[in-house]
């Protein structure tokens, strides 16, 4: 970690990729390391409890509770998730498709929308900007969203129908518009003057310099396609056509109604044998959220990359 | 400045456009049905003249034009093999009477909020599937959403459906004395009591046949929580309500009453009936008798599996169904205390409705005569291919084949039980033994009648949110009694709870009236 | 087109363009569904349609009016989302500050772990909260037993649910602002740091008057659009955490559990219209009365 960095006097760390002279004293650096250890221990802790959760028996979570060492162990929760594979594979299938497609285009969407509403000198800025920004405070609601997508729009039981809506928020415009608005304006003038059009300069320069942006806002947006479960509920019959969140979220829907009304459940008859128990509900948590953890190590690089190469042209 | 001014106009113009447009699409659809309510029941009458004239000549040969409906019902967990059953199902109903079925599944988890929206933004389909507890039925008849079926229909499609029911069933299905929906037939009887493992009620020699009420269980919770360290005397969960006939108290279409005097409406919390439950659940609270987490509990399976309880509610204890239960309590044989005689229940667990807007309302009554009369048909679309999804074991009995790919034997939901196949296990006259139940069962004085809320409906929902905000904490004990029953009372009168029971009194009594206080 | 349309030549003409996409996205996606706003003045009903539906006014909104339950949600929805936006902020710039200290291998694995819990919807969330608070069986009691101390029943005690809840979002959303203020801090330029390092300023010097003046942008349209969302909650957090028990509504409730529970019986969307719109009116006044603050102070940080 922290090693030989007393003596020699390099132009920059190559640990930290600063100059030396801006680096922190060795005993500070391990205070604040030390703190963000016990934080990282408090976050990851909880985490921990459902993995093992997942690989504990049934019994064992009913007699004793959840438990950091479950009594057995067991991989029954997981066998019971796979062993209709079919349903699974698919929703998996499917969400991948919708998060690289919607994240792709939404992302190009973002950064456009994002980066002409961070030029002062766009002559339209206040008006475009109020008119992206007053759909984060007001909707239309509910009725009239379905009315457009299926009735005009005709995207029921259409992947389209889950990405489309997805696409662009102001949220994530008005951060992208937080970004972009430090690019150094000099350079964009002395593009244009090089005869450059706005087009060419958003593709050239713009989107190759805004990585760091370009990166965590491509994490958000793919998280949120990956865990887009409502319009997936709302739009698609077609069973081979749906999300895995909306996997788990009906699956605790069933186990409310179904708990909540036991009187017909019993009078019908109603086989709730199949209901998921405890671990198995730890288990799809797992499958669920699992790709989208393994990721993110890999996102981590490019943002040290850019970041880098951001401070060395600095 | 000037430019600017024209964006504006030419985005508002292009909003007003389009949503003129949108309003002329949806009144479309109600135009095509004449216009504003009340005609809606003309309009299928036309469809079916029109049909039925084209088709008095040949009624067995199919000379019926080719019609396709779409019919939205719950599963709860979409099966692997639909399409399969559905292809299968398909080709019968062309063949029998040349109608394409589109049937849509849509999971338990999703189906009230995702029919709810259908509904608002008037989706096109013809039958959908409603009940008294999930996609309300009275909820959607009050707006509007389901065909009204009258007794002209019912007499040309569906005569068989019509024979199968009493009076009393059709009554209780009826809203302001119209009908709205075909009820599935199955059991429609209820035994409130409770439910004791054998081994207990044998150790203490409990007198099972003493108990009528909850405090009749005190002497064996007594000796439960003293002798027997780790099991639970008495659990409950946070969704069961009291048991009303253990106070000679009733609820049925929205209202409570006395079993003594059924036409006075009630508000069970200001009885002393109440006062003395919960009473009894704080001392039973105290004394250690409940389990711990009942008030936020909802899932009681999971310690009830355990093996762990001594005894439990429950609302409909159908006799001979004891055995079942074996696997719920741990592997443990459990006795059957009822407190009341089996009750009808009413058919309004689980029913088919007809969109309002459908155009094919005469087809799709045809096809739940089917479900009602052709075995084969409601056999298919109950359990799925004979050897690829269960095998026959007898001559009416069959083992489903656990993981065939269409294992929910879910007749219930479409058609009449009787007419399927029994599963193994089940004695040979089960389904006469439903009737006999289903005929025997004391019909409620009350029968028939459903509170309409519309009016009340702030007031009501005020009042819910009340009752799930304290309910579960005063009728497990968690509470104290003595400080938050007056408050609870307090508030309910606050948002207008003596507003509804006066409405509630009023309905009763002009139905009563209406009726010839039965 | 350029000659069709002369406000479109230049500069402003091709930024136009690229802004088309978002500008037609918007005005399908969300102005023209907006017409449905009126659904909150009228007694909808699914035979008339949107716009043959009578006109009842403010009536919607009488339920919620009516009962005295609407002062506490709404003050329950003010105090925590002030809570949860200061709170993050605070905690997750400082974060960010520091973490700027670190080696790259370590940042890297602080960040990730830090950003496991954002990847959790609500539901699992409340799983893991559960088999912590669990009266019997949670962790949190297994240690007070294990002290010799009394257990706390948590899910009955309303005092305690301001600072779980603070806490569980704090966790969960940590990851992420951490994420956004590092990236807004590596966008800084470094001569500013060695300049000041020249002038003989230590770290939490140039912390103050360099990393958070040149963070104060994006700082201030995080706040900005926060406080704009200040009457909605996190409805997830809210009805999933405290496990839907009403014992602790009073200090649990917001506003959109309220409603949630109150309407989902009856499905009526005339009332839950009308209280979206109110949220959505306080809203946009929030909103205009903090830009307005934020351009009387400094106009170059205002959304517009």
């Amino acid at each position: 970690m922290s090693t030989a960095n007393a003596a020699a006097a390099p132009a920059a760390d190559f640990q930290t990729g600063r100059p030396k002279a801006l680096e922190t004293h060795p005993f500070y650096r391990r205070l604040i390391n030390a703190l963000f250890s016990v934080l990282s221990l408090c976050i990851f802790v909880p985490f921990l409890l459902v993995v093992v959760s997942s690989f504990s028996s049934e019994d064992s979570i009913l007699k004793h509770g959840y438990q950091f060492l479950p009594e057995r162990w067991s991989l029954a929760a997981y066998r019971l998730v796979f062993q209709s594979p079919a349903i699974l594979m698919k929703a998996y299938g499917v969400t991948v498709y919708v998060t690289v497609v919607g994240t792709a285009a939404g992302l190009l969407l973002t950064a456009m929308t994002g980066w002409v509403l961070s030029r002062r000198d766009y002559k339209y800025n206040r008006q475009a900007t109020f008119y992206v920004f007053f759909t984060m405070l007001f909707g239309g609601g509910l009725v009239p969203f379905y009315i457009l997508m299926t009735q005009y729009l005709h995207l029921k039981d259409n992947l389209l129908a889950i990405i489309i809506p997805g696409l662009l928020s102001p949220f994530h415009i008005m951060i992208m518009k937080g970004f972009l608005a430090k690019m150094p304006f000099e350079m964009i003038e002395s593009a244009k003057v090089d005869g450059s059009s706005e087009m060419r300069i958003f593709f050239t320069m713009v989107l190759p310099l805004s990585t760091p942006a370009l990166a965590t806002l491509g994490l958000t947006i793919a998280f949120n396609y990956w865990n887009e479960w409502f319009n997936a509920m709302l739009f698609i019959d077609k069973p081979n056509l749906v999300t895995l969140q909306l996997l788990l979220v009906r699956m605790l829907n069933t186990i409310e109604y179904l708990t909540a009304n036991t009187e017909f459940v019993k009078q019908l008859n109603i086989d709730v044998s199949h209901l998921p128990k405890y671990s198995v509900r730890m288990a799809m948590a797992i499958m669920a959220a699992g790709p989208m953890l393994c990721i993110f190590p890999f996102f981590q690089r490019y943002f040290v990359a850019g970041l880098t190469l951001g401070s060395l042209k600095g | 400045m000037k430019r600017k001014s024209l964006w504006l106009a030419a985005v508002m113009v292009f909003v007003l456009v389009l949503s003129a447009c949108g309003s002329n699409g949806s009144d479309g659809n109600n135009g095509g049905s004449a216009g504003k309510g009340g005609n809606a029941a003309a309009q299928p009458e036309a469809n079916d003249t029109a049909n039925s004239s084209a088709n008095t000549p040949e009624d067995t040969a199919p000379a019926l034009e080719p019609v396709k409906l779409k019919w939205y019902y719950v599963q709860f967990g979409i099966p692997q093999d639909q399409q399969a059953v559905s292809d299968a199902f398909n080709a019968m109903t062309q063949k029998l009477i040349n109608t394409t079925v589109e049937l849509v599944p849509i999971d338990g988890g999703d189906y009230e909020n995702k029919l709810n929206t259908l509904v608002a933004a008037n989706d096109d389909f013809d039958l959908v599937w409603t009940s008294s507890w999930l996609f309300k039925y009275v909820d959607n008849v009050n707006k509007g959403a389901f065909m009204e079926i009258t007794d002209e229909m019912l007499d040309k499609y569906a005569p068989t459906i019509k024979s199968s029911f009493s009076d009393v069933a059709w009554n209780d299905v009826k809203v302001k004395d119209k009908l709205y929906a075909i009820p599935n037939f199955q059991t429609f009887t209820k035994t409130p009591g409770f439910v004791i493992q054998k081994r207990f009620v044998e150790k203490y020699n409990f007198d099972v046949s003493k108990v009528k009420t909850y405090a009749d269980l005190e002497p064996l919770l007594e000796q439960i929580k003293k002798n027997e360290p780790g099991v639970v005397p008495f659990a409950i969960n946070k969704d069961q309500t009291m048991l009303n006939e253990a106070y000679g108290l009733q609820w049925l279409g929205g209202v409570h009453y006395r079993l003594s005097d059924p036409f006075t409406v009630i508000d069970p919390l200001q009885t002393e009936e109440y006062k003395t439950h919960v009473n009894l659940m704080r001392s039973w609270h105290d004394k250690g008798y409940i389990n711990e987490d009942a008030a936020t509990v909802t899932d009681l399976k999971p310690l009830l599996a355990s093996g762990n309880v001594a005894v439990t509610q429950d609302f409909t204890l159908a006799p001979g169904s004891e055995a079942g239960r074996k696997a719920d309590f741990g592997g443990n044989d459990v006795v059957y205390v009822p407190i009341a005689e089996p009750t009808f229940t009413g058919v309004t667990p689980t029913m088919n409705a007809i969109n309002y807007n459908s155009k094919h309302a005469d087809r799709a009554l045809m096809l739940l005569e089917l479900l009602n009369t052709n075995s084969d048909l409601f056999n298919l679309l109950t359990f799925g291919i004979e050897g690829k999804h269960y095998n026959k074991v007898g001559d009416n009995t069959i083992k489903i084949i656990d993981k065939g790919g269409y294992a929910n034997n879910s007749g219930w939901i479409f058609g009449n039980v009787t007419k399927g196949y029994l599963l193994e296990g089940q004695p040979a006259d089960t389904w006469e033994r439903v009737k006999k139940l289903n005929d025997e069962a004391t019909v409620p004085a009350i029968s028939g009648f459903n509170f309409n809320g519309e009016d009340t409906k702030a007031e009501g929902a005020n009042m819910d949110a009340l009752s799930k905000e304290y309910g579960p904490g005063l009728e497990t004990g968690t509470i104290d009694p003595a400080k938050y029953l007056p408050m609870v009372i307090e508030k309910m009168k606050k948002v207008g709870s003596d507003t509804v029971l006066k409405a509630k009194q009023k309905q009763l009594d002009e139905w009563a009236a209406a009726n010839g206080k039965k | 087109m350029k000659r069709a349309f002369p406000f479109l030549r230049g500069k402003n003409g091709e930024l136009s363009l690229l802004f088309l996409p978002g500008f037609l996205f918007f005005l399908v996606m969300s102005y023209v569904p907006m017409v449905g706003i009126v659904i909150a003045f009228k007694d909808y009903n699914l035979r008339k349609g949107i716009f043959g539906s009578e006109w009842v006014g403010f009536d919607n909104l009488k339920f919620f009016f009516i009962s005295d339950t609407a002062w506490r949600v709404t003050r329950n929805t003010i105090l925590y989302s002030l809570g949860y936006i200061f709170v993050t902020l605070i905690v997750s710039l400082a974060l960010a500050i520091l973490l700027n200290e670190l080696t790259k291998r370590w940042i890297k694995v602080h960040q990730t772990i830090m950003f496991l819990p954002y990847f959790l919807s609500w539901v699992l969330v409340s799983y893991i909260t559960n088999a912590f608070l669990d009266h019997q069986n949670g962790f949190l009691n297994a240690v007070l037993a294990g002290f010799g101390l009394e257990k706390i029943e948590w899910y009955f005690g309303a005092q305690y649910w301001p600072f779980i809840l603070n806490i569980v979002h704090l966790w969960k959303a940590v990851g992420f602002s951490v994420l956004l203020y590092y990236a807004g801090i590596m966008g800084i330029d470094q001569s500013y740091y060695e300049a000041a390092r020249i002038d003989g300023a230590n770290k939490a010097q140039m912390a103050r008057s360099i990393t958070i003046p040149l963070l104060t942008p994006l700082i201030t349209i995080l706040l900005i659009l926060s406080i704009g969302g200040m009457f909605r909650g996190d409805f997830g957090l809210h009805y999933f955490i405290p496990n839907n028990t009403g014992l602790i509504y009073s200090s649990t409730d917001i506003i959109d559990t309220y409603v949630f529970r109150a309407l989902r019986t009856l499905g009526d969307i005339s009332m839950s219209a009308a209280v979206g719109l109110f949220q959505s009116i306080v809203g946009l006044v929030l909103v205009l009365l903090s830009n307005l603050l934020v351009r009387k102070i400094n106009d170059e940080n205002s959304l517009w």
